[in-house]
């Protein structure tokens, strides 16, 4: 008999269990808590500090962030692998730009409800080849842009500042290129 | 901004963080005061979020999640408890555990403390010994002090000295050096110090004499060809200056140390006099930062260091080492005391057997009085 996978609902299920056995002061639960995203997380800050070491460091940070402040996640207003990603950008963008992180208003600013599931591997594993397909899809300009904003934490004029394009251009490029995202992913 | 966002992307614009910040700035006051445009502002959060997707993926090293264990178990050791045994608590049998925990831990702090006092006996002991073998050696040290020559002469063989070379014996943490002080019918007179790099490396009076006497003789086996005494009246300079062997050198082994002057800005001058103190540097050409601390007369030694401090650019005097100032300011008495009744004019390690060739019997007279203090 196949073992089905178990249903978005169930994993995060398993989410608030593992967060409540955190708060427990449970240290097993946060290991398989960093079993779960841990490559979500260090994959991010790599992209964007580009270094391993650096990586490393922020990905610790966020796992021990989580250990000390645990109680102050609110499941219902968003998903734990939503917060830990938006988490680990800005951290990474910090430390990119040299700026504090701002250690202790991430567990509440930067919570997010994630429309689609990354719970389990292999959600992520889909929604990785989506997203990537996605991307992969643009056209570069577009493509260059969005990566820009989104892995440098680039505005519109810093956009401009680096590619040396017009502003109108940066901006028509950003939006076209969210909106191709937002269709073919459903979002 | 006036009124709702016009369009759509404008919320994953905001969420992506790529509106300029006055443009920020005017969508977040909306967002303040409308609630359906927060709603889809945290949305757009979550759309945004999912570009993180976009990155590699990439696996971190293990020694991470060891890093981050051993630093949450580092946090509040005090204050953990294991999920499981939180969960227990409420179980009838929670007072059992609690019980052989309680005599676990009896046992553990009994056993520990045992083990403490056993290692600090074994620390005890093994100090005991140690001191016990500092006093045989100094004690050894002592003996071959005590039952040395007072003078030792040596030839050397023919040729295997310039007139007027210096001898150095180079060691690791200094030199000894020989440098001629006295020179006529056939023979020379060498004075021999002990000069170290660092104020550290200089030994105590006693273990300093022996260590130079031993230094010595080291210097003797590696250049001389013959050695013998000479008995304290033959030792006068004028025998010395009178003695028909050609090629003949006299080391003199003195208790004088070179000390080292820190901070120095300038390069000592190779012989600086002031009456009562001497500063030189006969070996500038190999350690230029040595300099030689010598005192005549009856300075106390505050007063001498005071003076000392008023010929160099040095601070703070402290500096030079103590032992070697005890030392030093030893032989000034010694010498004063011997010469009293003529005085030299001036003194100076080059010049100083010219003018009165006493060294020899310098250290002589200190080595007698050393042997009075025991």
């Amino acid at each position: 008999m196949a073992v089905s996978e178990p249903t978005r609902a169930e994993q995060q299920a398993l989410d608030r269990e593992l967060m409540r056995r955190v708060v427990a002061r449970d240290e097993a639960a946060l290991g398989q808590l960093y079993d779960r995203y841990s490559s979500l997380v260090y994959s991010v800050a790599a992209r964007i500090v580009r270094d391993t070491g650096a990586a490393e460091e922020i990905l610790q940070d966020i796992f021990h962030q989580l250990w000390q402040k645990a109680s102050q996640f609110d499941p219902v207003r968003g998903s734990l692998p939503g917060w830990l990603l938006v988490a680990a950008r800005n951290r990474a963008i910090s430390r990119l730009r040299r700026r504090n992180p701002g250690d202790g208003e991430e567990l509440e600013e930067n919570t997010v409800a994630l429309p689609n599931q990354l719970e389990s591997a292999v959600a992520q594993k889909q929604m990785l080849g989506r997203v990537r397909g996605v991307m992969d899809s643009l056209p570069a300009p577009q493509r260059e842009a969005l990566e820009l904003a989104y892995f440098e934490g680039l505005t519109h004029s810093e956009i401009v500042q680096r590619t040396g394009e017009p502003l109108g251009t940066v901006k028509t490029r950003l939006r076209t290129a969210l909106e191709t995202l937002k269709k073919t992913l459903h979002l | 901004m006036n009124g709702h966002p016009t369009r759509p992307e404008d919320f994953d614009l905001y969420a992506l963080g790529a509106l300029d910040a006055e443009e920020a700035q005017a969508f977040e006051a909306h967002l303040a005061a409308c609630q359906q445009c927060a709603h889809k502002a945290a949305e757009a959060r979550g759309r945004m979020a999912l570009l993180s997707l976009a990155a590699p993926l990439q696996s971190p090293s293990p020694a991470v999640k060891r890093r981050l264990m051993r630093q949450i178990r580092e946090d509040a050791p005090s204050s953990r408890l294991s999920y499981k045994a939180r969960s227990a608590s409420g179980h009838w049998w929670a007072f059992g555990w609690a019980t052989a925990a309680a005599a676990l831990a009896a046992i553990t702090v009994f056993l520990w403390i045992g083990n403490n006092r056993m290692r600090m006996e074994l620390e005890a002991l093994r100090e005991a010994t140690r001191q016990e073998q500092v006093e045989i050696q100094r004690s050894r040290a002592l003996i071959a002090l005590l039952s040395a020559p007072d003078r030792v002469d040596v030839a050397l063989a023919p040729g295997a000295e310039a007139p007027g070379a210096q001898h150095v014996h180079r060691r690791p943490d200094g030199f000894l050096l020989a440098h001629p002080a006295q020179r006529g019918g056939g023979g020379i007179v060498h004075q021999v110090h002990q000069a170290a790099a660092r104020p550290a490396s200089f030994q105590p009076v006693v273990e300093a004499a022996v260590q130079l006497h031993q230094l010595a003789k080291m210097l003797l086996a590696c250049t001389a060809t013959e050695m013998r005494t000479f008995s304290p009246a033959r030792a006068h300079p004028q025998s010395l200056l009178q003695h028909p062997a050609p090629q003949r050198l006299f080391i003199d082994v003195q208790p004088v140390f070179f000390g080292q002057v820190l901070g120095s800005q300038r390069r000592p001058e190779p012989s600086l006099f002031r009456p009562g103190i001497l500063l030189s540097n006969p070996s500038q050409h190999l350690l230029p930062e040595l300099l030689w601390l010598g005192s005549v007369g009856t300075f106390p030694r505050t007063a001498m260091l005071q003076s000392l401090g008023t010929l160099l650019p040095i601070s703070p005097p402290q500096t030079l080492g103590l032992p070697v100032t005890q030392l030093q300011y030893l032989c000034g008495v010694h010498y004063l005391q011997r010469f009293a009744p003529h005085p030299p004019h001036h003194f100076c390690p080059l010049q100083f057997p010219r003018a009165h060739p006493c060294p020899l019997q310098l250290d002589l007279l200190w080595r007698s009085q050393f042997r009075g203090h025991f």
